[in-house]
């Protein structure tokens, strides 16, 4: 039998409650972590053998959570869901990528619910980890799971510098990469902003630099007025996570592109063209930096081989848009 | 550790070991105050807490799209909802939309397009179809195909539950 140790919702109606219920789970060493639309949370929390520990809502943030466009940049608070992003004609007209895979994501309900932060800091996802306890019961616990060993990369060990090849399914998050967002995270120690290209860690447990205690509170977009595209290979319309997802934009010098759903972090790359190469064989060699940049494993319907071709197509597809 | 019942009945045994606190929420203008585990989703909480069975629960993971209720008004899924998060809320099932008794236009467009079968997916294609029907005067075809592709019907194939969200539109014309 599972060893659940009593857990909670806790639903503090501000940053300060917040904080002061973080640090009374601190001291109490009490495992805890946040929850915002919950649609990612609440099936880890069901499928999970590792108990998951308390969560903390981050609901008050609804309040504060809005649209901005300045002149130079776009704010977009956290807990903004993916159907307000998806509808605004505002940020439609500012920045139309953003809304437009927002649209991509889930299913309406699902739309409805799920957060701009929550799909940034989506967990990674594999098919030994992401299915039910009782089918789990019939293999060892993996590291995500609180056991000792990987059961999709066979010798990995827990102290590797990539422990679990989980892969980043954040359907948002190459567009924003694309765009140089940036990212507002909040604690009791304050405010800092990182770079949406330095926040991710290859690591599907590590996953990024966010500290435990650590909040996102907004998104800033600066208005580079850069033409992003954006495709996703699944097998439904709807419903269905990114086996892979390529955003990119297209520039004089090259092209710059990010991926995910196909490693166990989203890639980032800028590609500037050498003169006197033909077109076709500089996009070759970029297509070929993207597809070796990390190694690609058989956790998704598709098998890996089908995968990378297919990034190679949708790289060629999106930049000749 | 080969498991004797299936992942939600082991899911259940999680909660109960949860904290119980009172939760208190508003469905179809109803308060119902229960004792339950803190981290109990809505889905559970309306089907065993208030015995409103109309709600669904499919898959119990944000997959089939069957537990969809309405949340001050937008469809959500209950299953991947914690009942405790939505206190605030005014929340809807199936159960609440009729008015003294009567079915609305959409229920007796799906009964006359023959656009339930099994029934399992019905009470979520309902809700979804008011939900659209509530915020569009005239939906496209597009939007209405949207508004169906949250929820799993094994039956219909889908095209008679389109028809009477269409035959609802047509009548307001
Ligand atoms: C059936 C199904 C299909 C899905 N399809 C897709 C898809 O196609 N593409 C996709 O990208 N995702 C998909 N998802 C995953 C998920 O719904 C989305 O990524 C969603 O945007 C998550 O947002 P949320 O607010 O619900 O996150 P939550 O579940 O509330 O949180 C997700 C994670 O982020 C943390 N977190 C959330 N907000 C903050 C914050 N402000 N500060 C600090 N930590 C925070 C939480 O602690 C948690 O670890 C799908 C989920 C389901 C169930
Ligand atoms: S990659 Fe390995 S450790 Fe990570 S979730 Fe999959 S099986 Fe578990
Ligand atoms: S039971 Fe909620 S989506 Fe299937
Ligand atoms: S009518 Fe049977 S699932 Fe839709």
């Amino acid at each position: 039998m599972m060893n659940h140790s009593k857990t909670k919702l806790f639903m503090p109606g501000n940053f300060e409650e917040m904080t002061s219920t973080v640090k009374y789970l601190e001291k109490k060493g009490e495992k805890f972590q946040f929850i915002a639309g919950g649609s990612d949370v609440v099936p880890r929390m069901k499928d999970s053998k590792k108990n998951q520990g308390h969560m903390v809502s981050l609901k008050f943030l609804k309040k504060t959570s809005s649209i901005t466009i300045k002149e130079d940049e776009i704010h977009l608070g956290s807990f903004l869901s993916l159907d307000q992003i998806a509808s605004d004609s505002a940020l439609k007209e500012a920045c139309p990528i953003i809304g437009k895979v927002a649209s991509m994501v889930g299913s309406p309900q699902i739309r409805n619910q799920a957060t701009l932060g929550g799909n940034i800091l989506v967990d990674n996802r594999c098919v030994f980890f992401n299915q039910s306890v009782f089918n789990k019961d019939f293999h060892h616990n993996c590291f995500k799971d609180g056991g000792s060993q990987c059961i999709l990369v066979k010798g990995a060990k827990a102290n590797d510098a990539i422990s679990c090849r989980a892969r980043s399914v954040s359907d948002l998050t190459p567009a924003l990469l694309v765009l140089d967002a940036k990212l507002v995270v909040k604690s009791i120690r304050g405010e800092r902003t990182i770079s949406a290209r330095e926040f991710f860690k290859e690591d599907g447990i590590a996953k990024n630099n966010l500290e435990t205690d650590e909040v996102l509170i907004s998104v800033i977009i600066p208005r580079l007025h850069k033409s992003v595209h954006y495709k996703k290979l699944t097998v439904r319309k709807t419903l269905d996570f990114p086996s892979l997802g390529v955003a990119l934009a297209k520039n004089e010098q090259g092209f710059e592109v990010a991926v995910c759903g196909i490693f166990s972090m989203p890639m980032y790359f800028n590609f500037v063209f050498a003169g006197g190469k033909s077109l076709s064989s500089s996009m070759e060699e970029s297509i070929k930096n993207v597809t070796s940049a990390a190694p690609v494993f058989k956790q998704d319907f598709f098998p890996p081989k089908y995968r990378k071709e297919m990034l190679g197509v949708y790289i060629k597809e999106l930049f000749e848009r | 550790m080969v498991g004797k019942a299936a992942g939600n009945w082991r899911f259940k045994d999680k909660v109960l070991n949860d904290l119980v606190e009172v939760v208190t929420l508003n469905i179809n203008s109803v308060s119902y105050s229960r004792a339950v585990s803190s981290l109990m989703t809505l889905s559970h909480f309306i089907r065993e807490e208030c015995d409103l069975t109309g709600t669904k629960i499919g898959c119990d993971r944000g997959e089939c799209g069957c537990c969809s209720v309405l949340v001050d008004g937008k469809p959500i899924l209950a299953c991947l909802v914690l009942a405790k998060f939505v206190q605030d809320a005014e929340i809807t099932t199936i159960e609440g939309i009729s008015v003294d008794g009567q079915l609305t236009p959409i229920q007796e467009s799906m009964v006359e397009n023959g656009a339930i079968q099994c029934g399992f997916c019905t009470p979520s294609m309902v809700l979804n179809a008011t939900h659209l029907l509530n915020t569009h005067k005239a939906p496209s075809k597009n939007q209405i195909k949207k508004c169906v592709s949250g929820t799993i019907c094994r039956c219909t194939g889908y095209t008679k539950i389109e028809k009477a969200i269409e035959k609802v539109v047509e009548g307001r014309e």
